[in-house]
């Protein structure tokens, strides 16, 4: 298992959700979908790399590259 | 007969507008973005046993509010104010919107699901078994579309039969990972994908760094184009008719005897400036709201939020910013009141404060006359050079709104920031109907009613007040010098405070010595500028004051009514007048030095 943060990924890779740090965005990162266990795939970079979209419960959402750093996950 | 009231919930941007204006009838705003429904609605229908009345809430992931629009949902929840809820769902993701029906299911007991979009899913592969879904959670579902007119029929007896069964509650688990382990579940054995999905490719344009901000570019230009083009001719066609009906209502007060003082006012001051705003400013405005409304519909904006997101967050902003940014291109008040769907108090202020940066709708009248007539270029039709410096314009509000974004949060805020996450939906075909209805009959009969309202006031006003204005003229003419124009342009913004429409044709009423405004053609225009020392720099400056003045007395009630603050109020006004006569100055500094 190879354990990465959300962050590092790079567009059209795929990974599961390991947890999520302690942080302000932790509870609605969860709402949409961020639990263990859960396949999530990146799908658009932005101009300036941040913020970056994920594909999650069928859904893109786009969140700040600083916040990703907070996501941890594994293939 | 017996009362109902029904409270409709569900996760942002799964249509519970489109069925809520199904359902009743009515406009609420619908469009492909997250986030529109900023307050509760409300709606009635009737079936032949029950005088139902329908609360439309703002979308919320979940029962844990962290946004003001989260909140009105839950508290309402809360409230016990209503005998049904209605959860919609989407069946394109029910993986995602279940989870929020499966909370309510668990802690209500008059539960109804709704899943709505199920002709998208069916083009997307995805089957979602109903009847599967319904024996799983233990509450009545029905799918549906909620653009087709079967469906709501469908769905009305749906309401009927089942509104006032009592389900038993649902058993979710504590911690949100087993939710979601329960949801998945219940998905697996309901949902039926039958081919992988594909992303659009657009996307991959839109969001490149150096193709994206081209494209856009070429966007606000066609919009620009389109915009003007098409307004020409039904513009001269309205003032043409305006000014035979003017003619005709001089005739009939003549004829009853009405006192000249009385028809001036009646004629030259309400009528007169009436038809001024209402022939210039409605065939673009129609044009604009349609086009930006099929960018709406179709899912542009959340788009362009996210690719100038990592620019504001350089200037401490918030990417939703861009689109409160986008909504005041039509009115600032629509983009004021939209600010709500940012969380954080300062990128909230911040954003009402900045929206006046954006040129709305009554303001391109302005730079495209200004623009025709100074920066024409031999060779191109006045129509290209129009579209291409008021695309400019807005190119600089957006620069400017970034540079005062950065300021504003920097020394008023100390750089504190908000969370972002911006759901991106799928890019929806938009369909023609709610185009129509909600483009044409609810934004723009209420912004231009209001129009009406408050230009036929000014009328009256400026009719009363023009004799004396000349001394201010005098008076006001060397703070004008010092930054590029004269008193005459300081005062018709000044009077052009209750509607930006209304400042050109003020500058021109003075200009030409008349009491009364009028509507001159390009030509005469020229002329009269001319002769009154216009020239590029002073043609520069005008501009820049219209992109950045205080707000229209509108825009400034909203900003009041939506933040109750003073402050906000008082930045509103003083940040985008000072910048702009700060520019202004500049401006003419260099001209001096050159």
């Amino acid at each position: 298992m190879n354990s990465k943060l959300l962050s590092e990924m790079r567009v059209g890779d795929r990974a599961y959700i390991d947890y999520i740090e302690p942080m302000y965005l932790k509870r609605r990162l969860q709402d949409l979908g961020m639990v263990h266990g859960n396949l999530i795939v990146c799908v658009l970079c932005s101009p300036l790399k941040t913020p970056i979209a994920y594909q999650i419960q069928d859904t893109v959402i786009a969140i700040r590259s600083e916040d990703a750093a907070k996501v941890h996950i594994y293939e | 007969m017996n009362k109902k009231r029904i409270a409709l919930v569900g996760n942002p941007n799964v249509g519970k507008s489109t069925v809520f204006n199904a359902l009743t009838g009515m406009r609420q705003h619908t469009g492909n973005w997250p986030g529109k429904t900023v307050a509760k609605a409300i709606g009635y229908f009737n079936s032949p046993t029950f005088e139902f009345e329908i609360v439309d809430l703002p979308g919320t992931y979940s029962l844990h509010s962290t946004s003001q629009e989260e909140e009105i949902t839950s508290d309402y929840l809360l409230s016990d104010e209503y005998d049904t809820i209605i959860v919609v769902m989407d069946a394109t993701s029910l993986s995602r919107t279940l989870l929020l029906g499966l909370q309510i299911a668990q802690k209500y007991n008059h539960v109804l699901f709704v899943v709505n979009l199920m002709d998208e899913a069916k083009k997307l592969g995805i089957e979602v078994n109903i009847h599967e879904l319904e024996k799983e959670c233990g509450i009545p579902v029905l799918g549906i579309t909620a653009t087709s007119k079967k469906d709501i029929i469908h769905l009305k007896q749906f309401i009927e039969m089942y509104g006032d069964k009592e389900n038993r509650l649902f058993n979710l688990k504590e911690s949100i990972e087993s939710q979601y382990t329960q949801v998945k579940t219940i998905c697996s054995l309901c949902v039926k994908e039958t081919r992988p999905r594909i992303r659009e490719k657009l996307d991959g344009w839109l969001v490149h760094p150096y193709i994206g901000p081209i494209l856009m570019f070429l966007m606000i230009l066609g919009i620009c184009y389109l915009t003007i083009r098409g307004a020409n001719f039904p513009s001269m066609v309205l003032g043409d008719l305006f000014a035979i009906f003017g003619e005709s209502l001089r005739g009939w007060l003549l004829l009853g005897g009405v006192s000249s003082w009385w028809i001036g006012l009646i004629v030259d001051g309400i009528f007169l400036v009436l038809s001024f705003v209402v022939s210039v400013m409605f065939p673009p405005m129609v044009i604009f709201f349609l086009l930006f409304t099929i960018l709406e519909e179709y899912g542009v904006l959340p788009r362009i939020a996210f690719c100038l997101d990592g620019y504001f967050e350089k200037c401490h902003g918030h990417g939703k910013q861009a689109l409160c940014m986008c909504m005041g291109l039509g009115c600032n008040c629509v983009g004021v009141s939209g600010c709500r769907i940012m969380e954080n108090d300062t990128d909230k202020t911040i954003g009402i404060v900045t929206n006046s940066f954006m040129p709305c709708n009554g303001r391109f009248p302005m730079i495209i006359t200004v623009g025709s007539i100074f920066f024409a270029i031999q060779g191109f039709s006045s129509t290209v050079i129009s579209a291409f410096v008021l695309s400019l314009c807005i190119c600089l509000s957006v620069a400017s709104v970034f540079l005062v974004t950065y300021l504003l949060s920097v020394f008023l805020y100390n750089g504190k920031r908000g969370s972002f996450i911006l759901e991106l939906p799928p890019y929806r075909v938009p369909h023609f109907r709610t185009i129509l209805s909600h483009s044409l009959f609810h934004k723009i009969i209420s912004i231009l009613g209001r129009a009406v309202v408050v230009s036929s006031l000014a009328g009256a006003v400026l009719y009363i007040i023009t004799p004396y204005l000349k001394e201010y003229i005098q008076f006001l003419d060397p703070f004008g010098w010092m930054i590029g124009v004269d008193g005459a342009v300081v005062i018709s913004f000044i009077l052009g405070a209750p509607a930006n429409e209304i400042v050109m044709p003020i500058l021109l009423m003075l200009y030409k010595g008349t009491s009364t405004i009028a509507s001159f053609d390009i030509q005469t225009t020229r002329e009269i500028l001319i002769s009154n020392g216009w020239g590029i720099q002073r043609a520069i400056s005008f501009i820049i004051l219209v992109l950045f003045h205080f707000p229209c007395i509108t825009t400034l009630l909203t900003i009041y009514k939506e933040t109750n603050s003073k402050k906000t109020l008082v930045l509103s006004i003083l940040v985008p007048t000072f910048y702009g006569i700060g520019l202004c100055m500049i401006i003419n500094c260099l001209t001096l030095f050159i």
